[in-house]
């Protein structure tokens, strides 16, 4: 169905567009909310990479998966808006810190403190983790979206899950 | 905390702090559907060269264009001729020597004064001299940005050279050079504007992820001798919109002359 939309597309149906943002409007403006950390700049970046998307929809390969081309476009974008916007600092995190012992006791506060930490992520340790998390998106096709190797990409999600753990505590030892 | 626990923790947390207002999917929407139909109506009615041109500046546009027109003529008649060339380069004479564009950079518009600049290899170019000059670097004509930019930018230029191979060919060995040394390396491609040309385009670094990832565009198109023009626009991806942009707009005012 999806590809039947896209060879339309490129005959310039802008119903079969209209399908395809109704099928990707809820992931994109997810992700690019939790990119950005901006609703107001997550709105933009989405009407811009779908405008992108349509306009430059004969650049598809359509011989591959759409989703990895579509979240490439989707966080050109919203990189693109948080340089040229905003001021993202990503926090320190020494990684020689001992990690916390795992336990069950999940507490509220760690639940609470749980996006402040994905948001002091780095970008390469966040935008895995927020594709993989919020629209279950496979390693592979992460790794596609972001034109990684598929080991970097499970390097950088165990990494980046090990630094929010990290975090979290941090977070809590400045909230006393 | 276990693995498990964690990572629906992330998954919930996530979705928590995403939702969004009901009507907000309909809104962009209307926004998309507005700026396409803008965008198709441009297409259709007037030309990207002269839509741009006749939004400001009056007659002084009119007139501008009128020269360059015909000047395009000359060129186009007298090439082809044998007595022709004998009063070519006297063609670049009609060119006027300054003259104001208008241009769209990141969504808004930009009026600049430019100035022509005769390149090495039979061409003239305009662009803004106030921004931009024109350098010599290994035999090649070389466009720098007159501001310099600290060590923490890549390198920003556009590169003009002529070579004795065909469009096709150089466009095809570039492309093969390209991916063995960048990520991420996109399709040959055939584009009408800002010139009729093959296109190269590879970013480097990250591929695309990092504000500073560097950039190479590649313009590959006839010299109407056998040969080629050979266009490689050098900045980085922060500086599509910006550097990038202004000097896809300066191929847009560039002509293929015969040198003296």
């Amino acid at each position: 169905m999806e590809r039947e939309w896209i060879r339309e597309i490129k005959e310039g149906n802008r119903q079969a567009f209209r399908n395809l943002y109704d099928r990707y409007f809820d992931y994109a403006i997810r992700v690019a909310t939790a990119v950005t950390h901006n609703h107001t700049t997550a709105a933009d970046v989405v009407q811009e990479t779908f405008i992108r998307i349509y306009k430059n929809i004969d650049e598809y390969d359509e011989e591959k998966t759409f989703q990895p081309w579509f979240y490439r476009i989707l966080i050109n974008e919203c990189n693109r808006y948080m340089k040229k916007f905003s001021k993202i600092t990503p926090m320190d995190v020494n990684e020689d810190i001992h990690l916390p012992p795992e336990n069950d006791s999940y507490q509220f506060e760690e639940y609470e403190d749980l996006y402040i930490a994905i948001q002091k992520l780095e970008d390469h340790h966040k935008v895995p983790i927020i594709l993989k998390y919020l629209n279950d998106l496979t390693d592979q096709d992460i790794a596609d979206a972001l034109e990684l190797n598929i080991n970097t990409v499970k390097s950088r999600l165990l990494k980046g899950k090990q630094k929010l753990k990290d975090l979290i505590t941090t977070i809590r030892g400045a909230e006393g | 905390m276990k693995n498990e626990n964690f990572d629906q923790k992330i998954k919930d947390r996530l979705q928590e702090e995403t939702n969004y207002h009901p009507s907000l999917k309909e809104d962009i929407w209307s926004k998309i559907d507005e700026e396409l139909e803008k965008e198709e109506k441009k297409v259709v009615t007037i030309p990207e060269r002269s839509r741009k041109k006749e939004k400001k500046n009056g007659w002084k546009k009119i007139t501008t264009i009128a020269s360059i027109a015909a000047s395009l003529l000359i060129v186009l008649t007298l090439a082809t001729t044998e007595t022709g060339s004998a009063f070519i380069s006297h063609v670049k004479d009609l060119f006027v020597p300054e003259k104001v564009v208008v241009d769209e950079l990141e969504g808004m518009e930009e009026e600049s004064n430019v100035s022509l600049q005769e390149g090495k290899s039979g061409y003239v170019i305009y662009f803004d001299k106030e921004m931009y000059s024109m350098i010599q670097v290994e035999g090649k004509d070389r466009i720098i940005f007159n501001q310099e930019l600290s060590d923490m930018y890549p390198e920003v230029y556009m590169e003009i050279d002529q070579l004795n191979e065909s469009p096709e060919q150089l466009a095809e060995k570039t492309h093969q050079q390209l991916k063995l040394e960048y990520p991420n390396v996109l399709d040959i491609e055939s584009v009408k504007a800002p010139i009729e040309s093959i296109v190269v385009h590879a970013v480097g670094g990250t591929g695309g992820l990092e504000w500073n990832d560097p950039v190479v565009r590649y313009y590959f198109f006839s010299n109407e001798k056998g040969g080629s023009f050979v266009v490689k626009q050098q900045y980085f991806i922060e500086a599509s919109e910006g550097h990038g942009a202004r000097f896809d707009h300066m191929l847009k005012e560039f002509y293929i002359v015969e040198n003296e």
